[in-house]
């Protein structure tokens, strides 16, 4: 089956092909029974849509002019038919029969016969015979050309609805390829938005690190501060088990030695000795802090000689604890002091003594 | 429609029989007249399509071949066809809806008022109804291919280019209405199944 004309079928039964397309179509019915029967279901079919008008009456007078139209070409057309007359010959039925009483044509045949209307009748009928030949040159040279016009006219038809396909095509593959691009634009843009948000989190990552880094920096520097602390604590701690267990010693004695009363009235001293050991401690407090450049040092005493010990320097309280020390027992001293030395203390005392008390009971 | 009978009649009439023309006419000179109103909305100009369709009928009916389709087909495509011409002529769109054209028409319709005999008058206006019933039913971009191409004369490229609707789409449409209003006549005894 050709699939173009049979979808023209029911367009051609509403009437809306053109003249082409309608010699297309009836060409192709004329030699397909199956499309004739389909469209004249259609044409039966469209039939029945008169029905939407109501049938109107039509006026008397239309109707009238109209029969009478009809009756004059009816007795026009019978009066040129040829009938058989009682002579048995065929006549037009306008001719006169031998028992019938003269009639149109009998007069215009007495009329005609007359020379000058003859002669002009002749005439005008040589004028008109030349006439017919230039009208039919004419009509076929028009019919020549009608015939060219109407291939023209098939071929650009064809042309059109051809061009016509390639336009619809075309407009849908426009629809389908914006429809992509629309579908691509939309990913870019959710892509881009993905792009930012990891952006967003690489940068709030980098910050966390740097935040995570300075917080490891802190906390070393407290951890080394603990650990410094730590190691301090323990050698306090380590000094003050030391001298706990020098002060519970049996053989302990406290000597007390007081401040310079010009230099130092406020300063004191407890002196905790072990006369058999070479170890005592010194507690001293009212002292008067010293410059960067000055330290206190103990000095051992025994007669006119003495003997440098442990340097020291207090707290804002005046206060100091410390550790003295000597080669020999300090049972062995006479009294024990306290001067003022240069940083790093001095090798003999060169300083005013401060704090001075006897070790002799 | 008695086709059968029209095609006798219409040979009378190549014979020159103008009691068959008669018979003929007042057959179907009320559709022919409503028809071109339909189309037209003019009383004037639809008398005068109605009279040159009979006319032409009269004057052509040698040409007429049941090959094409009915005689019906034939002689309202006529008047359809003369009625089209005016109104590309006058370039006049008439835009009447159905139901609207139905009403006014019937309103001015001798037809309800005549005194004709009451059982096919019955049916007549029964076949209308239901025409117009079936015609309603269909979905309205098939409907409007209908009217467009059969009541406003518009060919499938007009409907095309005025409306953007391409050729594939009209040629279907069209089959896919013509195809329900049969089932839809089918079913009232309309049409032959």
């Amino acid at each position: 089956m050709n699939e173009r004309i049979e979808d023209l079928l029911a367009v051609y039964a509403l009437g809306g092909l053109t003249k082409e397309e309608r010699r297309q179509v009836e060409v192709y019915v004329d030699t397909n029974p199956a499309a004739k029967a389909e469209l004249d279901n259609y044409l039966q079919t469209v039939d029945a849509l008169v029905l939407t008008a109501v049938p109107i009456q039509p006026s008397p007078q239309t109707t009238a002019d109209l029969l009478a139209r009809v009756e004059a070409d009816a007795r026009q057309r019978r009066m040129s038919m040829p009938v058989v007359g009682t002579d048995g010959k065929k006549r037009p039925s306008f001719s006169k029969s031998p028992q019938s009483s003269p009639s149109m044509w009998d007069m215009l045949k007495s009329l005609l016969s007359s020379p000058a209307i003859g002669g002009a009748g002749l005439a005008l009928a040589a004028i008109m015979l030349i006439w017919a030949f230039v009208l039919l040159g004419r009509n076929a040279a028009l019919q020549s050309f009608n015939q060219t016009l109407t291939a023209d006219i098939t071929y650009l038809e064809t042309r059109v609805m051809s061009i016509k396909v390639d336009n619809d095509d075309l407009l849908a593959e426009n629809e389908s390829l914006r429809n992509e691009n629309l579908t691509l634009t939309n990913r870019v843009t959710a892509l881009a938005q993905e792009n930012q948000n990891l952006i967003n989190t690489a940068s709030t990552r980098a910050e966390r690190e740097l935040e995570l880094e300075a917080e490891i920096s802190s906390l070393t520097a407290m951890n080394n501060e603990l650990t410094d602390e730590y190691a301090a604590l323990d050698e306090s701690t380590l000094v003050a088990r030391n001298v706990m267990s020098f002060l519970t010693s049996p053989a302990v004695h406290t000597v007390t030695i007081l401040g310079n009363p010009e230099t130092q009235p406020d300063a004191t001293g407890q002196f905790v000795v072990d006369a058999s050991s070479n170890t005592a401690i010194l507690i001293v407090t009212g002292m008067d802090p010293l410059p960067d450049n000055s330290v206190y040092q103990v000095l051992l005493i025994q007669g006119s000689e003495h003997e440098t010990a442990e340097t020291f320097v207090v707290d804002t309280q005046g206060e100091s604890v410390l550790i003295v020390s000597s080669e020999n027992p300090l049972g062995n001293f006479d009294a024990v002091g306290v001067s003022i030395e240069p940083a790093g203390g001095s090798v003999q005392r060169t300083g005013e003594v401060v704090l001075l008390g006897s070790l002799i009971n | 429609m008695n086709k059968d009978n029209d095609e006798q009649l219409i040979t009378q009439i190549v014979a020159g029989d103008v009691d068959a023309y008669q018979a003929l006419y007042h057959r179907y000179a009320s559709s022919v007249l409503g028809l071109s109103y339909r189309i037209l909305g003019n009383r004037g100009q639809a008398e005068e399509i109605m009279q040159e369709t009979f006319w032409r009928v009269w004057q052509n009916a040698s040409s007429f071949t049941a090959h094409r389709g009915s005689f019906t087909n034939w002689m309202f495509g006529i008047a359809r066809n003369l009625s089209i011409d005016v109104i590309r002529k006058e370039k006049k769109v008439t835009m009447e809806s159905l139901p609207d054209a139905h009403s006014e028409q019937a309103e001015s319709s001798p037809h309800l008022k005549a005194d004709h005999n009451v059982p096919e008058t019955a049916w007549a206006l029964f076949q209308q109804e239901q025409v117009h019933v079936a015609l309603a039913d269909l979905p309205s971009e098939q409907r409007d291919v209908v009217e467009w191409i059969y009541f406003q004369g518009k060919t499938r490229r007009e409907i095309a280019e005025e409306f953007g609707i391409p050729f594939g789409t009209i040629n279907t449409r069209a089959k896919l209405a013509l195809q329900k209003l049969k089932r839809a006549f089918e079913g009232v005894g309309f049409v032959e199944e």
